[in-house]
């Protein structure tokens, strides 16, 4: 009994370990590069402790001149996105959850399909309406592009957090004289902000590193987004893989800490939409 | 209670769903319409073929290609994401002195924007300065120089390595809030039973998390399905096309040989192979649902 106990506890931390070596090991490898003087960025085979850590990458990174540029972009990008796909889902996942209309049914379906559209299968028609409609390198363009993938999904979040707000408050609130609207944003909204916290974060992490739409409609070099613009470290010929993996780091830490922050709410927000349906 | 207000609820729905009709399905008929062209260069100005072009494209035998790298990409990302997921999930269930910290490491490469994933594990993989091979040489395997996205038979293997290492932490995250979910009290009374941890995870756990099981499922799958950049970053498609997958192929296409056309049947087919998939899923959780 007590050897099976040991065996099993031995298995269980032999696994934990490699698990945690496994999602680490890139890791490590980012780190040291970034960490590492350019002399002793090209030795083979690669040292995998810097014997000199050095911050040179990282103020390259900075210093670069576009990096900020960039990161202004993408901040611009990602924050009216985010605000704009709350308005538009707060609005529908009310709508869904608190009002019967005919077609109700129908309607969730169409935001449950339009959920499972390949990102692939719109870009060239959408690449054309949007050069059509002169919004190319513009940043509307990229905006309502990201809001048609993120509305689907920031609903279907907002509905599922809707869904555990007790109706009877709005009710009681309604009873003693108030509008629908006035109970609406009294009562739904003070309760459901970390909800909203929640999915305005979600939105926010998957516009923050989109990659192909950005890649596809802004082609001037001064409107590119940071997923894009990192790629720049990326010379013709040789890559600068200090430079490039300290501005990785650099992108990754807002991202991550955000992230921290919301996951409760996210995760729970996600399963319950999963078992309700 | 739901008040019944048809015109307040229909005027509430109308931004989301404007957006999406204009954004998304319109767009997708506009493709269904470039699809039926010819749009190949060298035949000159662009033409109406009809079904015909399909047929051709069937014939070229690159579609059969890509849709094969697809389905093995989709299929193998999808699978290992979720083992790995679960097995991670069920270790991290456990109590364990540091656990909050292990939980939010593993958290890091789901978080870790895509195209920085890719570009790291093209580091990692890098027949020189990579630490895979440097990895390898220090385990006692010997100091090779494999060029693992540079050969055709390895490089399909290593993008999807690297795609389960950048998604298995969302499996895991969903799947872990399931297993917080499952009551303890049958545990208790399955232990009196005397069932032993196998019996256990097949008659109570398993069960519990199907729901969310399904769901991950299908999401990881839809996700893997488009997820572009990891191998636009690692391969390019190549070598030799070996690693070719429809959102590649499909920007190759159109944005490299300007071939909207094909480039458009390409996407109203995986439109149409994604959405049945879907469909078939969704309409399993419901009917298990009602059960």
């Amino acid at each position: 009994m007590i050897i099976k106990r040991l065996g099993s506890r031995i298995l269980f931390t032999a696994g934990i370990l490699l698990l945690l070596f496994f999602t680490l090991f890139p890791f490590m490898q980012m780190l040291s590069t970034s960490l590492k003087s350019s002399d002793q960025l090209f030795t083979v085979p690669p040292v995998w402790i810097p014997k000199h850590a050095t911050l040179s990458n990282f103020a390259a990174a900075m210093q670069h001149q576009q990096f900020v540029h960039y990161f202004m972009n993408s901040l611009l990008v990602s924050v009216v996105t985010c605000i704009l796909v709350i308005i538009v889902s707060v609005l529908a996942a009310y709508s869904f959850t608190r009002l019967e209309f005919p077609g109700r049914k129908f309607f969730m379906n169409v935001i449950l399909v339009s959920q499972m559209f390949c990102i692939s299968a719109v870009v060239i028609p959408l690449y054309k309406i949007v050069s059509a409609l002169g919004l190319l390198n513009s940043f509307p363009g990229l905006i309502l592009a990201y809001m048609a993938f993120t509305v689907p999904v920031a609903v279907w979040l907002l509905r599922s957090f809707m869904l555990n707000i007790p109706v009877d408050m709005e009710e009681s609130a309604m009873m003693e004289g108030a509008s629908q609207l006035q109970a609406f944003i009294k009562v739904v909204v003070p309760l459901l902000r970390p909800g909203i916290g929640a999915t305005a974060a979600y939105v926010f992490l998957m516009t923050w590193q989109e990659f192909l739409f950005s890649l596809v409609f802004m082609t001037d070099p001064s409107k590119r987004t940071l997923p894009i613009g990192i790629m720049d470290f990326k010379g013709q010929y040789e890559t600068n893989w200090g430079t490039m993996m300290a501005a990785s780091i650099l992108i990754s830490i807002p991202v991550f800490v955000l992230f921290l922050i919301i996951q409760r709410q996210l995760i729970s927000g996600l399963t319950e939409g999963a078992t309700k349906g | 209670m739901k008040t019944r207000s048809t015109l307040l609820g229909y005027a509430l729905i109308a931004p989301a769903i404007v957006l999406l009709l204009v954004l998304l399905f319109i767009p997708l008929l506009y493709s269904l319409q470039i699809s039926f062209q010819d749009t190949d260069l060298s035949h000159g100005a662009p033409k109406w073929v009809g079904l015909s072009a399909y047929v051709d494209s069937w014939k070229n035998g690159e579609l059969w290609k890509v849709g094969k790298h697809s389905i093995v990409w989709t299929v193998s990302v999808a699978f290992f994401q979720v083992l790995v997921g679960l097995l991670a999930a069920l270790m991290l269930n456990r109590k364990f002195p540091l656990r909050w910290l292990v939980r939010v490491l593993v958290l890091l490469p789901w978080v870790l924007p895509g195209v920085i994933a890719a570009l790291t594990w093209r580091l990692v993989y890098d027949s020189q300065f990579g630490f895979l091979n440097s990895l390898i040489a220090k385990l006692g395997f010997g100091q090779h120089a494999t060029d693992w996205l540079g050969t055709p038979g390895l490089a399909m293997f290593s993008v999807v390595l690297a795609a389960i290492w950048k998604g298995y932490p969302f499996a895991m995250l969903m799947l872990l809030a399931a297993l917080q979910s499952v009551p303890q009290d049958q545990y208790e009374a399955a232990k009196i039973d005397g069932a032993d941890g196998w019996r256990q995870f097949i008659h109570i756990t398993l069960p519990s998390i199907s729901g969310v099981m399904k769901t991950v499922v299908l999401l990881v799958s839809i996700w893997t399905f488009n997820y572009f950049e990891m191998i636009y970053v690692l391969t390019g498609g190549g070598p030799v096309r070996s690693t070719h997958i429809a959102p590649t192929y499909i920007y190759e296409l159109s944005f490299g040989h300007f071939d909207f056309g094909e480039a458009s049947r390409v996407s109203v087919i995986s439109f149409l192979f994604i959405f049945l998939i879907s469909l078939i899923l969704i309409r399993q959780m419901h009917k298990n649902e009602r059960n």
